[in-house]
């Protein structure tokens, strides 16, 4: 069982302190939430992990092997769904595909995932919010990368690609640990093993919903 | 798409072989600005394949390199036949 161990993390920008002592585990087989509100550092911790935004001081382990920050991109252990899109708006999504899988049968593996044959005929620029999210996602997920830190995989989509995105995650957590951010809580919390709210830069453990309030993410009325 | 016109268009003003030495010099470093203003988040699907920033640089500057080579000798042979 693969195992990511992220110990002694820490960030800051300028005397804001973002991220302080920050440890998280994930093996395959989990999906884990960190939830925060805007700012509190939850895209910065999954840039962090996957080492393109620099550390003050971050320990990582893959399988008990330290992996340094600069190592994390070219050693391909972790992929990263950035909340931004990634793929060129001009190219259609059958043009994109053979770009991240040159092999046939890994392509066929994506082609023939559900929904794609509707719209691969399509330019990426012309996709809907939630076919794009979710072509980014089966793509991401279908690397041979054994983790995953998805940031708001569910932000801004319609109800319908929402159930296939936990769909798609349910089925990706089988073969890899996934760490991701989002909003959408009770879309997350359905498909989530651990949960945890960065709250004055500290990570705490979820529970239950009321945590969530506890920690000040939610309203007690919400 | 950043580097061919620039360059194209530096050749139309000083002269053909200007552009293929621009090409593979200074040009780069405008490909790699034009990139990273424009094109910013699309750095990713590099990143997920296993490619840094430097690894694509150093390749971009490489291949350039290779083609200006090419059209260059491609250049002399014409000028040494006519």
């Amino acid at each position: 069982m693969e195992l990511l161990e992220i110990t002694d993390l820490n960030k800051s920008y300028g005397k804001k302190v973002i991220l302080k002592n920050i440890s998280l585990e994930c093996e395959i087989g989990e999906i884990i939430e960190i939830f925060g509100r805007n700012g509190a550092g939850k895209s910065t911790l999954l840039k962090l992990i996957f080492g393109t935004v620099k550390a003050d001081s971050i320990h990582l382990k893959i399988n008990s092997e330290t992996i340094s920050q600069k190592e994390i991109i070219t050693s391909k252990k972790i992929a990263y769904l950035p909340q931004d899109t990634f793929l060129p708006k001009e190219l259609k999504v059958r043009a994109i595909i053979p770009l991240f899988f040159p092999n046939g049968d890994e392509q066929n593996k994506i082609f023939y995932s559900p929904q794609i044959s509707s719209f691969e005929k399509i330019k990426v620029g012309k996709l809907s919010l939630g076919q794009l999210r979710y072509l980014e996602l089966l793509i991401i997920g279908n690397l041979n990368h054994p983790f995953l830190m998805l940031d708001e995989p569910f932000s801004m989509i319609e109800p319908i690609y929402k159930d296939v995105i936990k769909k798609l995650l349910l089925k990706l957590k089988e073969s890899k640990g996934i760490i991701l951010t989002d909003h959408y809580y009770n879309d997350v919390l359905q498909v989530t093993n651990k949960n945890f709210v960065i709250k004055d830069a500290k990570k705490n453990e979820i529970k239950t919903k009321k945590d969530l309030v506890k920690y000040k993410y939610l309203n007690s009325n919400e | 798409m950043f580097n061919v016109p620039f360059s194209l268009i530096f050749g139309l003003i000083f002269g053909f072989l200007w552009s293929v030495v621009i090409f593979s010099s200074f040009g780069v470093l405008i490909g790699y600005l034009g990139y990273q203003t424009f094109k910013e988040n699309e750095y990713y699907i590099y990143y997920n394949l296993g490619f840094t920033k430097t690894n694509l640089i150093k390749k971009v500057w490489f291949l350039n390199l290779i083609i200006s080579s090419f059209i260059f000798l491609i250049y002399i042979l014409l000028r040494w036949n006519y």
